[in-house]
């Protein structure tokens, strides 16, 4: 059976026991409450983390996938004169997850097109294009069957598997979860600049998966399996964290596709839902509220947001100075499986 | 190999990719490390015996078992890679290659890699899980069996489909010599832990059959290795589903992978694969992207006519004349 775009959810406690049975937890936690359970103690260190006072974040509308992506990306990025690109090496991770004949699942091989013309314009050294699918772990398969490797060739561009890339260990800035330290990509580590470039997409144990969370394809499945499951076994949320507050002394930048989305059973199972829009920024949290805005969901609802908002980024809608187009009149509501109906934006929105 | 200069080509692209520390990188280039370096040998122990292969590969095969031998830890295990400290499911592979070589010293490594393995199956349930499943038994939302452990990527870890095959086929393989019952036992879970996490249109995935009350769909390596694992001597109709879903996913090109593993898992089932041989070489004229070493070894492999699950040992080596 190939991929669908379609479906319901489970069960409400039955998702929540299957997170807890996959992720090692147990069911004496009960059956109430999203929340992750946390390490004790300080989660980050806050002399390393100083948050911006203001973020700007970059909505630009785009109706359908076509030969303007390089302009749009490259208009996108004069919005930031603080992004250093020239004669850096750029990593572009993009979110690569199965094959995706209606260009609902992955990031829009014309959106990566966009994004490795416009750095090259911008003066980067090296353009890079890296993923770590977590699923499958033949990425030839995904790399044909996707159009994404026609990009590839068709551009030049090097390509790094980061599931199978030389490793090297990190201790983790976040002690969010358990792991303690990661193995991370040779290349990723290597890199001047990281640029995030999700789907806007929700997702059935997230909530949503944005520019955060498209981090989990940087961990090498070479060491940790397909699927990443220390990951999971360490709280989803929580890895999240960890992983981003130790990406966070890395430069970087984040290209959302929201050309067409997906809603309902994400990442790989929903939707598709067109929002017409192309989002960018360097905070990776201001992005990721702003598309939650885009999405009719409230971000502080979303928990890993909201705790990475404490450290990492700006949530706040007073704290993000929106470039281009407003949030305002270009909402479209996406649809959440019942385990997130509470993250609706919206007065008549149950509590969080 | 005489005559096949496809499986030749293959064979010196192999072997000029060594390391000069006698390991292989999981890509092109890169650091030695356990998986890539037990499929290279596994791919070029069999040539070694061949003297009319042409094909000088004994040095690159001397180099590669002294790389495992001196990287295999006290405990039986291999650690992942020469950065990466803790052992794993390339411990399954690397028995599985020295398993396949004749001289005693390394089947006696393999047998301390298949004691490890053993000893170290996928994570267990909590009581309170069990607990809850048996008060609650329409509620378990994965539809399969928790209990059935598997074999896991990372100790401590769930069992997932890939590497519960490997471990059966080292299982296998080293047959009575691994400690009864264990080794039977073993087999026993593992083989039911495969034929519990099948799709449901045939064939198997990373490990999961449905999520969120949906079918899941099979891919093509992870099918051909769970088929090798079963083999062909059950009559389950999972395993015959599984041999026609993968004859599905393979009716149009996918990859080298795919492929490769494809003609080791139907010529295990006896099952003509010629046309798959001759893609393959088609494939490998595509130089984009650039292959694993995983993908290079098996594709050497399967041009080749070995075979990979056969119980006893052996590498069969069922010579070809010509690959095309």
């Amino acid at each position: 059976m190939e991929p669908s775009a379609h479906g319901n959810g489970g069960t409400v406690a039955d998702r929540r026991e299957f997170v807890r049975v996959t992720s090692g937890a147990t069911v004496a936690l009960g059956l109430t409450g999203c929340r992750e359970q946390q390490e004790p103690g300080p989660s980050w260190d806050p002399s390393t983390y100083v948050k911006p006072d203001r973020s700007p974040v970059a909505i630009l509308t785009a109706e359908t996938y076509g030969d303007q992506l390089p302009e749009l990306v490259a208009r996108g990025l004069t919005m930031f004169p603080e992004l250093r690109v020239r004669n850096r090496r750029v990593l572009l991770k993009p979110n690569f997850v199965e094959v995706d004949q209606a260009g609902v699942i992955n990031t829009h091989p014309l959106v990566l097109h966009g994004a490795i013309e416009a750095f090259r314009r911008a003066g980067a050294a090296e353009v890079i294009v890296g993923e770590g699918p977590g699923h499958r772990r033949d990425t030839e398969y995904l790399l044909r069957e996707t159009e994404i490797g026609p990009v590839l060739q068709d551009t030049g561009v090097r390509f790094v598997d980061l599931n199978l890339d030389d490793v090297s260990r990190v201790p983790l800035l976040g002690r969010f979860g358990s792991l303690g330290s990661l193995y991370l990509p040779d290349t990723l580590l290597g890199a001047d600049l990281l640029v995030s470039m999700p789907k806007l997409k929700t997702h059935h144990w997230a909530g949503v998966t944005l520019s955060l969370k498209n981090m989990f394809g940087i961990i090498p499945g070479g060491v940790y399996g397909w699927p990443k499951n220390a990951l999971h076994v360490a709280g989803i949320g929580n890895s999240i964290l960890d992983i981003n507050a130790t990406l966070a002394r890395m430069d970087r930048f984040t290209i959302v596709d929201g050309i067409v989305g997906m809603d309902g059973n994400g990442p790989i199972q929903g939707e598709p839902r067109p929002a017409g829009v192309v989002v960018m920024g360097v905070d990776h949290v201001a992005v990721d509220a702003t598309c939650c805005r885009l999405m009719s969901i409230a971000p502080e609802r979303v928990d890993y947001l909201q705790r990475a908002s404490l450290f990492l980024g700006n949530l706040a809608a007073d704290r993000i100075d929106q470039r281009a187009e407003p949030v305002a009149g270009r909402e479209t509501e996406f649809r959440l499986i019942d385990d997130f109906a509470g993250l609706r934006s919206g007065p008549t929105a149950p509590p969080g | 190999m005489k005559g096949n200069e496809f499986a030749k080509g293959l064979a010196r692209r192999l072997i000029d990719l060594q390391n000069a520390d006698g390991g292989w990188a999981t890509l092109e280039q890169g650091v030695s490390a356990t998986e890539p370096t037990s499929w290279a040998l596994r791919a070029l122990d069999p040539i070694v015996r061949e003297p009319a292969s042409g094909l000088s590969a004994a040095d690159a095969r001397k180099r590669a078992v002294h790389w495992l031998a001196l990287r295999q830890l006290p405990n039986g295990a291999w650690p992942g890679s020469e950065r990466v400290v803790e052992p794993g499911a390339s411990t399954g592979v690397a028995a599985l290659a020295l398993a396949a070589c004749p001289e005693q010293e390394l089947l006696g490594r393999a047998v301390a890699g298949g004691n490890w393995l053993l000893q170290h199956p996928g994570k267990r349930i909590s009581w309170r899980t069990r607990l809850w499943l048996r008060w609650n038994p329409d509620r378990n939302p994965l539809e399969m069996d928790m209990k059935l452990r598997g074999w896991p990527w990372m100790q401590g870890m769930w069992g997932w489909v890939e590497p519960t095959s490997i471990a059966l086929i080292v299982f296998r393989v080293l047959g009575n010599r691994l400690p009864q019952p264990d080794v039977a036992e073993a087999i026993e879970d593992g083989q039911s832990m495969l034929l519990d996490r099948t799709c449901p249109d045939g064939g198997w995935n990373h490990g999961l059959g449905r999520s969120h009350d949906e079918d899941l769909w099979p891919y093509p390596d992870t099918t051909a290795f769970a088929l090798l694992a079963l083999g062909p001597d059950r009559s389950d109709e999972a395993v015959q589903d599984g041999v026609e879903a993968l004859r599905r996913m393979l009716e149009s090109p996918v990859s080298r992978l795919a492929t490769a593993l494809g003609i080791l898992a139907f010529e295990r089932f006896g099952q003509d694969a010629e046309e798959l041989r001759r893609r393959l070489v088609q494939e490998w004229a595509d130089p984009f992207p650039p292959p694993a070493t995983r993908t290079l070894a098996l594709s050497l492999m399967a041009a080749r006519g070995d075979s990979i699950g056969a119980a006893g040992g052996t590498v069969s080596a069922r010579k070809r004349g010509d690959g095309g």
